[in-house]
């Protein structure tokens, strides 16, 4: 078994765009997560982060660089990467089921029906949500709910890595507490590692191992979460946590 | 109770009034276009007569006890003939309609999902279409193809697609950035099965909704074209061309026109509603009310 969960390796992406110069998003990118660990990818708007989440899932190709994960070239590598998505609502077919959302990819994997649905209904109460909550549909739960059933859906591949896109910035405090306990607990069960891109420093600061500092498509900052945060290098790093913690 | 109160008490009274006359007005309407299905289905055990046994001893009769919507030149019952000829009307309306819809809406699919060099193509192809003016275009169309009821479809067909096309490409568009789509593809979904297990269903609504409106529309274009001789041929029964056939008796013996005529009004009439009602419930702002109902 490789060290390193996922290996990034000086990846760029250009987004071409008409009638408007190029989009460099992502520039010269290099980092790697460790089995079962959490990294916080902090930035502000537009630095590139989600970018980043959507290259790391394979819903983007790189323009150039390579991904690798558990070791070996992503594009060989059999099992993904799952994604929590921010708009938890959204991120569920409205016209199916949470439980339908979350047994997709054991079905398409070719799990028999039943089997799935009874690993779902595990999963949902894994995840805190009552049994019952499969037969629901997104507009019918709270956004809380929703990102629980969101969280059990991404666990049920059984993936090495879980990259987070800003999972709890759409939900009211008590809320992302919940939610952030859920996932410290989901950690300690399974030595699941996460990616978790966040512009809350204070967030990142109690769930974080490590801390990666993003800043107009590059990492600029990468340590120990409690080091960047007590003794921040980069110009960008003093600003960020100024404005979070006055 | 304050005036504010008393106006909001009244407005919420209309709108669940509003909603129980659409409910009771879909039962009804969806009962009456069924029982039109029904007729058309078992027209030949309906019909008091042969609807095609001609008898000039008894032609152009009005209507009586005997013949209830009298009888045309032939002497053939016109009731017989409006009874079988629902067969022609309904089935090809329907036959079209599905035609336009399927057509359509793969082509909007496509445009809308692929976009780039295709979607513009498709795109302009759809626009050629839409440029002529529909009814003209289609009696071209038919007079090259030849009458016949099937040939009438097919130039029908030709013109009435691009409607489909566009407003499926529009909510494909739509959809395409939905991230419910991107977690469908981290679960491994093929393209075919973004497609038809999540695109299709999420867009079905107002589609179906255009559907049953063109219903209404596409009959009467039917019947028009029949009416004009690139339609049913004698002596089939069928509404338009009936219509046709006795126009030069319009003031001699009235309900010749009159019975068929009344036909296509009625069919229509009921189709148009239907189609109207169901828009009505589908209303995107009634979803949005029974949407919060559920979350609160």
């Amino acid at each position: 078994m490789p060290e390193n969960v996922l290996d990034v390796r000086d990846v760029t992406k250009v987004f071409e765009r008409k009638g408007q110069p190029s989009l460099r998003a992502v520039d010269g990118v290099s980092f790697s997560v460790g089995r079962g660990e959490c990294v916080g990818l902090v930035g502000g708007s537009g630095c590139g982060k989600t970018t980043i989440a959507r290259l790391v899932t394979r819903l983007i190709e790189p323009t150039s660089g390579s991904i690798a994960l558990n070791g070996r070239d992503i594009h060989e590598s059999a099992d993904g990467v799952q994604m929590v998505f921010q708009n938890p609502a959204a991120s569920f077919d409205p016209r199916r089921t949470l439980g339908q959302g979350a047994a997709e990819a054991l079905i398409n994997a070719g799990m028999p029906k039943p089997e799935a649905r009874k690993q779902v209904v595990a999963l949902f109460e894994r995840c805190g949500l009552p049994a019952d909550f499969v037969g629901r549909y997104a507009y019918e739960v709270s956004g809380g709910q929703c990102q629980r059933a969101a969280i059990a859906r991404a666990l049920a591949p059984d993936p090495s890595l879980i990259v987070l896109d800003e999972a709890t910035s759409a939900l009211d405090v008590t809320v992302q507490a919940q939610i952030v306990s859920l996932l410290r607990d989901v950690r300690a069960q399974r030595a699941c590692a996460y990616l978790f891109i966040c512009h809350d420093l204070a967030l990142v600061q109690g769930f974080c191992d490590r801390l990666l500092v993003m800043w107009r498509g590059r990492i600029v900052e990468e340590g120990p979460t409690a080091e960047v945060i007590a003794s921040p290098k980069h110009p960008y790093t003093r600003e960020l946590l100024e404005a979070a913690f006055v | 109770m304050t005036q504010t109160d008393a106006i909001a008490d009244v407005t919420v009274r209309v709108q669940v009034v509003r909603r129980e006359h659409t409910g009771l007005m879909l039962v009804a309407l969806v009962t009456l276009a069924a029982l039109i299905i029904l007729v058309a289905l078992c027209a030949p055990v309906l019909c008091p007569y042969d609807p095609y046994a001609q008898d000039l001893s008894s032609a152009l009769q009005p209507p009586s006890a005997q013949h209830l919507a009298g009888t045309d030149r032939y002497g053939r019952d016109l009731l017989s003939r409006i009874i079988i000829g629902a067969q022609p009307s309904v089935f090809f309306t329907l036959l079209l309609v599905a035609l336009i819809a399927i057509t359509g809406v793969t082509v909007g699919v496509l445009c809308g999902w692929k976009g780039g060099r295709l979607d513009v193509v498709l795109m302009r192809v759809s626009d050629l279409f839409l440029a002529f003016p529909g009814l003209v275009f289609a009696l071209a169309i038919a007079g090259v193809l030849g009458g016949g009821m099937t040939n009438a479809v097919l130039a029908l067909a030709a013109i009435s697609w691009p409607k489909y096309a566009r407003i499926a490409r529009g909510l494909t568009l739509g959809q395409k950035n939905e991230p419910y789509l991107d977690a469908a593809r981290l679960a491994g979904c093929t393209t075919a099965q973004l497609l038809f297990r999540h695109i299709l269903p999420n867009i079905a609504g107002p589609i179906l909704v255009t559907a049953m409106l063109d219903i209404g529309t596409m009959m009467m274009e039917l019947a028009g074209l029949s009416f004009l001789g690139l339609g049913a041929q004698p002596p089939m029964a069928e509404w338009g061309s009936m219509m046709s056939d006795s126009r030069s008796f319009l003031q001699t013996a009235p309900w010749t026109v009159i019975a068929p005529g009344i036909a296509i009004f009625v069919v229509v009439m009921v189709f148009n509603l239907l189609g109207d009602t169901i828009r009505d419930y589908m209303d995107p702002k009634r979803r949005a009310g029974r949407r919060n109902a559920r979350s609160e």
